[in-house]
This record gives structure tokens, sequence and C-alpha cells, in this order.
């Protein structure tokens, strides 16, 4: 096993193969690579650390508990970071990077959703580039162009 | 909003040193080649919100806005819950 001080959660304690690969980093995070996800039992909502940085950490939350009909439309680039030949996979996790401002409600996006192929433990945030998912959907209700209601209300 | 009609193999200019060529219109699709100098970024509009929003999410979540953010939420138990799915780290405080 192996340790992590990181910022926020403080001494975080797991297996080396529990590490996600981001061979293509995150938008604005490029030279991070390596990332654990934290969960609490029985939450949605958990964190993607940055092994290579301990101050950074995204709050994320599956994306299909936010809008269940959420249609995922990953490139033939994204699917080459996840080494994932199809789509369908199930072993695939769809995130929402949840964004918490100083006051007033979070809100998700949906625009760039994180995937995770469990198997091959590798991730990449799919960047969609039709517009059709708002970048700060918020976690009260539907914005424009969102279709579907979340289940936080 | 400026708005310009042109066809596949016109060019547009910005400024003295950008060149816009529309290379081929398709199915719904456009192609187009960019000339400009070095210090000029482009960027495609999605990947610049998407950083914008990472910058602002990186500061991560407390344990208490968590739980804050827990008990606001109502989370569907059957299959949302992420402690149940591989790879994860189960955090305790």
């Amino acid at each position: 096993m192996t340790h992590l001080e990181s910022s926020q959660f403080g001494d975080i304690v797991f297996d080396p193969d529990q590490i996600i690969e981001f061979p293509a980093g995150l938008p604005a995070f490029e030279g991070l690579r390596s990332f654990l996800l934290l969960a609490i039992k029985g939450s949605a909502i958990g964190a993607l650390q940055s092994v290579d940085q301990p101050s950074v950490c995204f709050p994320v939350m599956p994306i299909a508990s936010l809008v269940p009909a959420y249609q995922m439309d990953l490139t033939a680039e994204d699917r080459e970071c996840l080494l994932a030949p199809s789509e369908a996979s199930a072993d695939l996790l769809t995130l929402a990077i949840l964004t918490l401002p100083e006051s007033g409600l979070p809100t998700a996006n949906l625009l760039a959703p994180v995937v995770i192929h469990t198997r091959t433990r590798r991730g990449v945030q799919s960047v969609r580039g039709d517009l059709l998912y708002s970048p700060e959907y918020s976690l009260a209700g539907p914005r424009q162009h969102d279709v579907e209601r979340p289940s936080c209300s | 909003m400026l708005v310009v009609r042109r066809r596949a193999g016109e060019i547009l200019l910005i400024g003295e040193s950008v060149e816009i060529e529309i290379l081929e219109v398709s199915g719904g699709q456009v192609k187009l080649g960019i000339r400009a100098p070095r210090e000029i970024a482009i960027l495609r509009k999605e990947i610049q919100l998407t950083a914008e929003q990472n910058r602002r999410s990186s500061q991560g979540i407390s344990r208490s806005q968590l739980e804050n953010l827990h008990a606001q939420c109502k989370i569907p138990s059957n299959n949302s819950s992420l402690a149940d799915k591989p790879l994860v780290v189960i955090w305790r405080s």
C-alpha cells in the first residue's frame, strides 16, 4: 500500500493498482497524469485526486445520477486514450466534474465528462464539440439545453 | 456578430496576420485551414470553457462541503454509489 498526503483529504492509503492514468491530462492540467478516484460509502459524490500534485482535486459525481438520459459522444482519440474499442463498454465510468462556488449552488460540467475505463485503468476528459450540454449545469435544476431534471433539488 | 458567406476554397483575413481558408464543406461539417503567427493561440472553444471550469473546480472539496452536498442532494442509492465501483479508493476520515 502507498500513502498520499492530500491537501483536502489528509492521508490517503491506496494500492498502486488503483491509480488511473490520464494520458492527455485534463484541460488546464495537461501535466497531471495520475489520479485516484476517492469515494465515501453510500455517497454518489467523490473526488478525482491528483497523485502528482496533492493540492489538485476535483469533486465528481456519476453523470447518470444527474442526467439519466445523458448521451456520451466519445471521439476516436478518447477511445484511444482509454484503450477502449467501443463506447458501450460496461467497464466505462462516466463522471461530471463539480464546481463549488463560494456561495450558491454547485454546478456540474456536462460539456466535458470524465470517462474512466475500470479495466485498462485509463481516463480521459472527453470534451464535446457540440455544446449540447452546459459546462455549468446547476445542481438545483436544468438550464437551457438540458433536457432532464437532475435528482438533486 | 459579422456574418460572412463563403464557399470551399475561399479565404478570410482577420487583421494583417491571420488567414482562414475554407478547405471543405460536407456532411454538416466545415474543414478550416488557419494560418496565424505562432504567438496567437488557436483553441476549440469547448476546450477553453473546460479549462476554465477545471481551474475553478481544482481546489476540490472539503469534508464538510462534501457532507453538505450529500445532504443537499438526494442520491439514488441503486447504482450510483461511487464506493461500489472498481478502482475506487474508499476515503476514511
